[in-house]
């Protein structure tokens, strides 16, 4: 409990200014543009290292995406826990669930994101395509922001569950317009 | 240290990147790079196999391109090329065996690639733009006899040299084709031994998805091969050699060898 509050929980009636959000969000505007423009600009290449054990580098990509739609929904969970919005469900680890469940579903997302920008680009040939590029890019603007929130205190109650929520539907966004689709085309396969 | 766990994530997150991507950068090769890129029109112009030569000249060592400078012509329409004078390095090989592949030519100016194993023989016969041709059959005692939709396949084994001719609907064209260079030192293409598989076709769940593509993969390392794309013939951009993948308008396609007697 301890944990959870001395990261997550905004202290009540902090003295002073409030701690300014510019930086997070430049920095995280300046992430999603600078992969959006690499993407765009470099030639794709077509080819990424591969993880072993799968079919084919898209089949990684895909359930690597999955994983970390998995975690993602975890983090969720773990989130509307700690804020008490899972009735009276709200243990001590939640806390460290969400941490580690975050941590984890980035790492999944960073091969799939690097195979994405520097196989296959930044395209818009039609909508899902499209969709998937540009949430794909927000993705890591909005972790970066995320990331450089946290740290800050006496930041408005409604601040982190806003940031938070924004990376999560961008993240499900990302993965519905890729795996799920992949999945309904392909068909499960490893 | 807790303010710092944040960044921590986003820091071991940005060093797997960079990992990954110098990895990445290692992995594809140079000649690659320029050719896989933005779909069919910017990987394979229409008229002619113009990319193909272009992959060659990045890959190929100046000796090898020497050597070859006839295989993309005899790619063109229109010229009709004599196979000797396509790989005269391969003049002096002994030839024991036919299981192994023939590439070759068709009269019209495509390119013809059998891959023979225990008698049983696939072939792909396509000119890079429009026209492709799936064959199967058997070559035996020196004759070959494939058969695919519409088309018919025959022909003999004499020495080192393939001939005969294809029938395909009311049309008909001699071809020539020669095994397969057994070593090949391009520094590209991996599987250089003359067993590797020099046919290759989209796989059966891309198939199912209404893409099929084929692909031969010529002795010097370059390919020519045709992405049927909601029912229309595109030039096919070269595979990634690595895994066998390549791109057409987004959608990355998974290619597999074709090996005789496996369907």
């Amino acid at each position: 409990m301890e944990v959870m509050r001395d990261l997550d929980d905004p202290p009540p009636n902090t003295p002073g200014p409030r701690p300014s959000l510019v930086v997070p969000l430049l920095v995280g505007a300046g992430v999603a543009v600078a992969l959006g423009v690499y993407g765009r600009t470099h030639t794709p290449t077509g080819i990424a290292v591969n993880v072993a054990g799968f079919s084919s580098p898209l089949t990684v990509k895909v359930w690597l995406g999955t994983g970390a739609a998995f975690f993602a929904v975890i983090q969720l969970l773990s989130a509307l826990s700690m804020w008490g919005r899972l009735g009276g469900f709200s243990p001590s680890w939640a806390g460290a669930a969400h941490r580690w469940s975050g941590r984890i579903a980035f790492l999944l997302t960073v091969p799939v994101g690097v195979h994405c920008l520097y196989a296959l680009g930044f395209a818009d040939f039609d909508t899902r395509v499209l969709m998937h590029s540009l949430l794909g890019c927000f993705f890591f603007g909005a972790f970066a922001t995320k990331m450089l929130t946290l740290p800050k205190r006496g930041l408005a109650g409604w601040v982190l569950p806003v940031v938070g929520g924004v990376v999560f539907v961008a993240l499900i966004g990302v993965f519905l317009t890729s795996s799920v689709w992949y999945f309904t085309t392909f068909g499960f396969q490893l | 240290m807790k303010r710092m766990t944040p960044l921590l994530t986003l820091l071991s997150g940005a060093v797997t990147a960079a990992v990954l991507f110098t990895m990445s950068a290692q992995a594809s090769p140079p000649g690659t790079q320029p050719a896989a890129g933005n779909g069919p029109p910017a990987a394979a112009p229409a008229p002619s196999t113009g990319t193909e030569d272009d992959v060659a000249d990045d890959v190929d060592d100046p000796a090898e391109q020497e050597v070859d400078p006839d295989a993309p012509d005899g790619a063109r329409p229109g010229v009709t090329s004599p196979p000797a004078d396509r790989d005269p390095s391969s003049a002096g090989t002994e030839v024991n065996s036919v299981e192994q592949n023939w590439i070759g030519e068709l009269e019209n100016g495509a390119t013809i690639a059998i891959t023979v194993k225990n008698g049983k023989a696939e072939a792909y016969v396509c000119d890079g733009r429009e026209m492709e041709v799936w064959l199967s059959g058997t070559v035996r005692d020196g004759k070959i006899e494939l058969t695919g939709k519409d088309a018919k396949l025959t022909g003999v084994i004499r020495g080192d040299v393939a001939s005969g001719e294809m029938i395909v609907g009311v049309r008909r064209w001699k071809f020539t084709a020669r095994p397969e260079e057994k070593t090949d030192d391009s520094p590209v293409v991996k599987s250089g031994s003359g067993t590797a598989p020099a046919i290759y076709r989209a796989t059966d769940d891309i198939r199912a998805a209404g893409i099929d593509g084929g692909w031969i993969m010529l002795p010097d390392g370059t390919q020519i091969g045709i992405v049927t794309w909601n029912g229309k013939p595109i030039p096919a951009p070269p595979l990634d050699p690595a895994f066998f993948t390549t791109k057409v308008d987004g959608v990355t396609i998974t290619a597999a060898p074709v090996v005789p007697g496996a369907r």
